[in-house]
């Protein structure tokens, strides 16, 4: 992967990210509902709706709003949000903590669970064992998070007493402390991921143990061990990568079920209120974090990509 | 789940590809057709079945458990669940149906563009698909709904916004591939118009992959309704949706599960079906593709 | 005060901007609480220390009583454990003294002076001194936008003085009787230390002082508000907690599940339906009852609605007793008045009850088809209500349909875009008097657009009457009238519900909130 590639690369990401702000910015235009009304009460008087909108900047143009805000965050200074006073970028700090480390958390479950899963299914292709993991695999995909939740919480926090049932406690206070905050929330979010990685490693594993050179290898008497974890793996793990970056993206803003039902204040519930209250502020830069992060998380997977499969490097 | 794992379920079904399963159709697919005929065959029907009002409340009958006059009992205000679940369907199976139309239809035709063409159309194109993959998906199912009013068609419409970037990866590069190929080639030399290149040539090539992928985005589709309505996002009250049911039930949830288990259990099942199909078209065109 | 009936906790949490500025105004709501404690919760003297993990439904917005979204239970709760009030009310409505010692009236109700506890400082250091009341109540006067506030607190208001270092005296434009009651107590009355407002302004509901019992640590919004003992409180064995935390746990069931586990060690919610939830694990459940009813606020300046038959037919076309039963779980009560049972000058006094028949009298006398669409916040238990109302009104002929409004309520509110609005009244229910906003001509929470030159005219004629007993046949004029046209139709007794683990010492309600209270009412057994 050279640099101008990767330079290539960023730029259209820059493309993507500047698209992203128009559309929020636009989206932000047609949402229902007004700043003002939810700040104010159903009681505020025009005069008091105005005087409010005047201080917080409303009463300019839609277009002159967008341009003083993307004046003061090129600039570093991101504003703060009218609904509650607290500094936009001091909440996406605290909040991208959670939704990072949950999403990091339940992709490692994830892959934890699934590649030996995968691996143990694929060579067992058709035995009960396979079966079982397959039977598994449809149901969890099937299953909606909030009854993965509703069970793991009762089993796990109200009966055993293993990890909160709600709450997240920061880094600063303990990565112990941490870690079991979020284990109940990351391991309903890593029960349904690892249906999808099983399937499509479990799947990728049995179409290369069909290739020729695995027979070669069987033939050469390497141990059915060897030949799953240095032929097999590899090849088949590929699709799983752009999978797993895919996800990443997808679930920092997107847990808001999740985030709701295990009272984790992260960045898609920050961005369901901002939506519902019509926080202009909050709402162009929350979306616009969510979705540099996708962009990056999905480039450093790109280049993974080219590194563990060297056939790429000069596609495209 | 919902829109969460939008594009993981997608992504991972067109790459899945269950070839332990050839060709012969199994118990598991007869009764995955049979389960989802009845259910959109109940929908269709609905009005013409003798089914309770689904939004008539009976406050002498409230939360109650299987019976003859209810047979999948009644919810928190004594509406009949078995027509709230059939009525809900209908929503369910529109917005499963119709998103899923809409992002195969839109998603392969762009997914084509950028498969055959190079240069700004193709970068477009991607560059488009980027940005809904990258956009938070309930900002926009929000503003969308938002503007639109809450309705089967706003909803229907913005999750099958959703799916286009999905189905546009899942053309794009065996279209791609497909443009290397010799009577691809071949076409283009003898001046094939380019449309008519895309529909008699390309399209048949891809349509076992693009229907194997939207049997499973149909499900997803369901799933995602679902979701919405738990957040209150969907189809708005008194209107049952699946997912509103599940969430209302919610409220009775210690004293009488099987109020939020009963949907929960129709939409587990409709999911699951729509997998199972999906699973079997792909060992199909699977086993198809490698007799060529 | 003000809870926040409208930001209920499930999945719509984050309405709390928009319906908690609802809740707002019904800063003088609440009502004597009605306990029952199925759990045990410790007994015998409170002990001192331990860190209360409390869960809250609803998001923070701001700790400053006199900023307008000031609207939810959350912010209530942490506000009244920063800062104390001039007085509480206790479940009768009298005045208990708590950073103020009297108020005497003067000049025929025009003029109250009010006598401050002397030694009491803000947990900064400043002393709480007559100046301080001063700056505040002038400053409630020139911000104009406490919503939990009596309205005639800044229109009534002529000047402010002190007379010495801790007396400060009230001149009131016109005579009010009731000015203690309404305008010395609740979230008129929380005191903030003027050396913070100064340094803070704006700042101030992120870095709340006052002279309460906690001092505030850390606003995290989203998440938890931080609140640490305040070491020189004036009552100092009533600040029996060294932390609180109060954690935003946005769905309720969670919540129980919460407090269940020991992840929390108390939760408040509002819907009754938990409460059963939160029985059947053995978990300590409180239910308050609040004063002030909720049900529908209806636009007298539709059509159809503007005829008083009409109104009177769609209250006795509910049946409350069902709507108990279905929305509250039988936890609530019905409502048929608008103050509480006990107050003289509602005995005998209702809206309509449950007559179908008479409903359909009415109807059939006003000769016209009557269409109503209910606009109701899609909050679950709102949700329910509207629902089974669309049935009983459907039952007898009414043409009604229901809309759930999410972000978008507060300006229908506005703008009076509804034609009958159901949720909690924008009433102060403790006295006639309180009633005043709501249904005087043009009054500033007056919703149904009701206006009567006759009740005006009572309304002018109560304010003077300072003995409850001599304004008693006035007070009933005006309940009897109200019940008669129906600009308001009670349905239910609002509730609240506190749950606990066996190691909390849970609080009484708050004298006028169902699920408000003041910390200094909780301690922890171990």
């Amino acid at each position: 992967m050279n640099a101008r590639y990767l330079a290539g690369r960023l730029g259209q990401a820059a493309i993507v990210l500047a698209a992203v702000a128009v559309v929020t910015f636009v989206l932000g235009r047609i949402l229902p509902g007004d700043l003002a009304a939810a700040v104010l009460g159903p009681t505020a008087t025009p005069e008091q709706t105005a005087a409010f909108n005047h201080r917080i900047g409303a009463d300019h143009s839609a277009i002159e709003q967008f341009l003083d805000w993307l004046t003061a965050a090129l600039t570093g200074d991101l504003g703060t949000s009218p609904l509650n006073g607290q500094s936009v970028s001091a909440a996406l700090r605290d909040r991208a903590e959670p939704s990072l480390l949950l999403m990091l958390l339940a992709e490692a479950l994830a892959l934890a669970i699934a590649v030996p899963a995968a691996l143990w299914a694929a060579y067992r292709r058709g035995r009960p064992a396979d079966r079982i993991a397959n039977g598994a695999s449809s149901f969890l995909l099937a299953a909606p998070q909030f009854a993965i939740a509703v069970l793991l919480v009762y089993v796990f926090a109200v009966r055993l007493g293993w990890a909160p049932a709600t709450g997240y406690t920061p880094l600063a206070q303990g990565a112990g402390e941490t870690l079991r905050s979020l284990m109940l929330p990351a391991v309903t979010l890593a029960l349904g991921l690892a249906a999808v990685y099983f399937r499509v490693l479990r799947n990728g594993v049995i179409e290369t143990l069909r290739q020729d050179y695995i027979l070669a290898a069987r033939a050469q008497g390497l141990t059915p061990r060897e030949i799953l974890l240095r032929h097999a793996l590899r090849p088949a793990l590929l699709p799983l990568v752009t999978l797993v970056g895919l996800n990443f993206g997808v679930l920092i803003g997107g847990a808001v079920v999740i985030e709701q039902l295990f009272a984790i204040p992260g960045l898609g519930t920050y961005a369901l209120g901002a939506v519902r209250a019509k926080d202009f502020v909050v709402l162009q830069s929350v979306v616009l974090l969510i979705a540099a992060l996708y962009v990056l998380v999905n480039l450093a997977v790109e280049v993974l990509y080219g590194l563990l499969d060297p056939r790429i490097r000069h596609a495209r | 789940m919902p829109v969460d794992t939008l594009v993981p379920t997608a992504e991972a079904t067109h790459r899945d590809k269950v070839t332990t399963r050839r060709a012969r159709p199994g118990a598991a697919t007869a009764a995955a057709s049979v389960v989802l005929g009845t259910i959109v065959l109940a929908a269709l029907l609905a009005p013409v079945l003798p089914l309770e009002n689904p939004e008539h409340t009976d406050v002498s009958a409230l939360s109650a458990g299987f019976g003859a006059e209810h047979p999948l009992g009644t919810d928190a205000l004594g509406r009949d669940t078995l027509a709230r679940i059939v009525y809900g369907a209908r929503v369910s199976l529109t917005v499963g149906l119709g998103a899923t139309a809409i992002g195969a239809v839109v998603g392969t035709l762009l997914g084509m563009i950028a498969g055959l063409s190079t240069g700004w159309a193709q970068a477009i194109v991607m560059r488009l698909a980027d940005v809904l993959l990258a956009f938070p998906a309930l900002v926009l199912a929000l503003a969308v709904i938002g503007a639109v009013g809450p309705s089967a068609t706003s909803v229907t419409l913005v999750v099958g916004v959703l799916f286009v970037p999905g189905f546009v990866r899942v053309v794009q590069a065996p279209v791609l591939s497909l443009a290397q190929r010799e009577f691809v080639l071949a076409c283009r030399a003898m001046g094939m118009s380019a449309t008519r290149l895309m529909l008699r040539e390309i399209l048949p090539n891809i349509t076992g992959l693009v229907v194997t992928y939207a049997v499973t985005m149909f499900g997803l589709g369901v799933m995602i309704e679902g979701g919405l309505g738990f957040l209150g996002m969907s189809v708005p009250p008194p209107a049952p949706t699946w997912g509103g049911m599940i969430s209302e039930g919610r409220q009775v949830l210690a004293e009488h599960p099987v109020v939020t288990l009963t949907p929960t259990a129709v939409l587990v099942l409709v999911v699951l079906c729509a997998n199972v199909l999906g699973d079997r078209l792909t060992a199909v065109f699977d086993s198809r593709g490698a007799m060529l | 005060m003000l809870r926040s009936p409208l930001t209920h906790p499930r999945r719509r949490h984050t309405i709390a901007a928009g319906a908690g500025a609802l809740a707002l105004l019904l800063a003088a709501c609440g009502g004597p609480g009605a306990g029952s404690h199925p759990g045990a919760g410790p007994t015998g003297e409170p002990r001192r220390g331990g860190t209360l993990l409390l869960g809250m439904p609803v998001d923070y917005q701001t700790l400053d009583p006199t900023a307008p979204n000031f609207t939810s239970m959350t912010d209530y709760t942490a506000a009244r454990a920063i800062m104390d009030p001039l007085f509480d009310l206790d479940r009768r409505g009298n005045l208990v003294p708590v950073l103020a010692l009297s108020a005497t009236s003067s000049d025929a109700d025009r003029t109250f002076t009010v006598a401050l506890r002397e030694n009491v400082r803000f947990s900064d250091g400043t002393p709480l001194d007559a100046q301080a009341v001063v700056d505040h109540y002038k400053r409630l006067q020139e911000t104009k936008t406490c919503l939990g506030c009596d309205p005639r607190v800044v229109t009534d208001i002529a000047s402010l003085s002190t007379a010495g270092t801790h007396t400060v005296v009230f001149h009131l434009t016109q005579p009010w009787a009731k000015f203690p009651v309404l305008a010395l107590t609740q979230t008129a009355a929380l005191i903030p230390s003027p050396t913070a407002v100064r340094a803070q302004g704006d700042n101030f509901g992120r870095a709340a002082v006052g002279a309460g019992a906690y001092r505030l640590e850390r606003v995290a919004p989203g998440s938890a508000i931080i609140l640490v003992r305040n070491d020189t409180y004036w009552r100092p064995e009533k600040a029996n907690l060294d932390k609180i935390l109060i954690k935003i746990v946005p769905d309720t069931q969670s919540a129980v599940q919460s407090v269940q586990s020991g992840t929390l060690d108390m939760a408040v919610a509002t819907t009754p339906t938990l409460a059963e939830q939160a029985r059947g694990a053995n978990l300590q459940v409180q239910l308050n009852e609040g004063f002030a009813p909720e049900g529908l606020n209806v636009n007298t300046k539709r059509p159809g609605l503007d005829d008083a038959r009409v109104r009177a037919a769609l209250s006795a076309a509910i049946d409350r007793k069902a709507i108990n039963k279905a929305a509250y779980g039988n936890g609530s009560k019905p409502a048929l008045a608008l103050l509480a049972d006990d107050n003289p000058a509602q005995q005998g006094i209702a809206v309509p009850d449950y007559d179908p028949a008479a409903a359909r009298r009415l109807l059939a006398e006003y000769g016209k088809p009557v269409s109503v669409d209910i606009l109701a916040p899609d909050l679950p238990a709102y949700l329910t209500q509207a629902l089974l109302l669309q049935q009983m009104w459907k039952d007898v002929g009414v043409d009604a349909k229901v809309t759930a409004a999410g972000p978008t309520l507060n300006q229908a509110i506005q703008q009076r875009n509804f034609d009958v609005l159901l949720g909690p009244f924008f009433v102060d229910t403790t006295t006639v008097s309180g009633l005043q906003p709501s249904f005087v001509s043009g009054g500033f929470s007056n919703l149904s657009g009701y206006a009567n030159p006759h009740t005006d005219a009572l309304f002018a004629k109560l304010a003077p009457i300072a003995d409850d007993a001599q304004a008693l046949s006035t007070a009933r004029e005006i309940v009897g009238t109200l019940a008669r046209e129906v600009p308001v139709i009670p349905v239910v007794r609002k509730m609240g519900m506190f749950i606990g683990s066996d190691r909390v010492h849970l609080p009484p309600a708050d004298s006028r909130g169902v699920d408000i209270f003041s910390m200094t009412d909780v301690w922890l057994s171990r």
